[in-house]
């Protein structure tokens, strides 16, 4: 077996370009000789004294970083602020963006739409992990690689000229976050629900499957449960920035209204349910534009819609008027 | 180092200053545990994965020579402070002396 301080130098030296390597090697053995032999000149036997003289050198792997001089570290003390400032607003308009162009990708490739919601999750999990990833690469080379040091170095000295311009409005009222999972929660399960609905099999009938009739249910519902998804994923956009802003808000009126409104239309319209369901159920009347369960659906539906943008824009209110998550990312420019 | 307050502020201030232990004391030639052994016998408690690397960075910056020696039974790696590197101790000597000052007039000043 390879002696302990064989092994120690060879952990310790590890790295080093062979050009270094021999002189610290050589350098390195007698100062642990040294070390060993004092022990030994104390009294200590030849095994002790070895064992003793390197677990006082300590980790080879901090001595070789040390030689190497490399800094020890992924991302310095530098850059550090900076990452956390920017990787959450970066994995933030990544899901905001991919949701958005995943939901538009699947509205037109015109593919099963519960499919697209089982793939949905994955993908979206998959593009946070790359943002992730390659963000910090970035980091890291900025950090680490000479070639880009320039870059660096303007921008620490971008940062490090602040102003106090720089400094944020006080924060606003935070969201709630039992209260943000409680809405992507619901927003789920209303996904699943009228999933579920849309492929409801027709008690006794030979005509097409589902709860919901004519155009709604050619295209109406795929776009409101596209819309559902993406305003989904709009909440987890909150959550991770902290608070509603003017814009947030204003893009989640119009994912409610995108998927509320074509709902009370055609339940106005009498067009809302398959006629086949309802005969199928022995009710015939319950698609009826004039009848008491459209009405009802389309009223609340209409109450639900107005009541949701209405606290949505009261609590961007609260969080200061039109103030946008791109100022709120300047500093870190 | 645990229990101990005064550890890692101890440790914070020795930090700084054992580049001009090593300096200082390498005015006399040295290789790597003799400086470690006089560094302790002169109070400055360092470790060798400290010190020994830092020899090679002093080199590199020209604050210390080195030579092998290969006169006696073990060949060691000798290391000398250069002008360059006396100049720096020098300066950074002052600035230790003044911070000390500086730091009991302060104490002197809290107790009246």
């Amino acid at each position: 077996m390879t002696s302990w301080t064989e092994r120690y130098l060879d952990a310790a030296l590890r790295g080093i370009p062979d050009d270094r390597r021999a002189d610290l090697e050589r350098e390195l053995r007698s100062s642990i000789t040294d070390a060993v032999d004092e022990r030994i000149a104390a009294g200590q036997d030849a095994v002790t004294a070895e064992r003793s003289a390197l677990e006082a050198l300590g980790d080879p792997a901090r001595l070789a970083a040390e030689y190497s001089g490399g800094p020890s570290y992924l991302i310095g003390p530098e850059l550090f602020p900076l990452y956390r400032v920017v990787m959450p607003r970066i994995l933030a308009a990544a899901v905001l963006v991919g949701s958005l162009v995943l939901a538009i990708l699947q509205l037109f490739s015109g593919g099963n739409v519960g499919d697209a919601l089982v793939t949905f999750p994955p993908r979206l999990i998959n593009l946070v992990f790359q943002v992730a990833f390659w963000g910090t690469l970035a980091f890291v080379v900025l950090e680490h690689v000479s070639a880009a040091r320039a870059i660096r170095g303007g921008i620490l000295s971008r940062i490090r000229r602040w102003k106090v311009e720089d400094l944020p409005e006080p924060r606003p009222r935070r969201v709630e976050v039992r209260e943000m999972v409680a809405e992507i929660v619901a927003v789920i399960v209303m996904v699943a629900g009228m999933h579920y609905l849309w492929g409801l099999a027709v008690p006794g009938s030979n005509g097409p499957n589902g709860l919901f009739g004519g155009p709604f249910d050619a295209g109406w519902v795929q776009i409101g449960m596209i819309a559902l998804v993406a305003r989904g994923a709009l909440l987890a956009l909150v959550l991770a920035v902290g608070r509603w802003t003017m814009t947030l808000a204003g893009l989640s009126a119009l994912l409610s209204l995108l998927f509320a409104l074509p709902i009370v239309i055609f339940a106005l319209g009498g067009q809302l349910v398959n006629h086949y369901y309802a005969d199928g159920i022995g009710w015939p009347d319950l698609p009826a534009a004039t009848g008491l369960p459209m009405l009802t659906v389309a009223a609340g539906v209409t109450v639900v819609m107005v009541w949701e943008i209405a606290r949505t824009f009261a609590r961007a209110g609260v969080a200061g008027p039109l103030r946008s998550i791109v100022p709120a990312a300047r500093p870190s420019a | 180092m645990d229990g101990d307050p005064l550890g890692s502020h101890r440790e914070e201030l020795r930090r700084g200053t054992v580049v001009l232990a090593c300096l200082l004391a390498l005015r006399e030639p040295g290789y790597g545990y003799g400086l470690l052994k006089t560094l302790e016998a002169a109070g400055i408690a360092v470790d060798g994965n400290t010190v020994y690397p830092m020899l090679r960075r002093l080199e590199d910056r020209g604050l210390l020579a080195s030579e092998w020696n290969t006169d006696d039974a073990r060949p060691r790696k000798f290391y000398r402070t250069t002008p360059a590197g006396s100049d720096l101790a020098a300066l950074l000597l002052t600035e230790v002396d003044d911070q000390t000052r500086a730091l009991h007039a302060l104490n002197g000043g809290m107790k009246r």
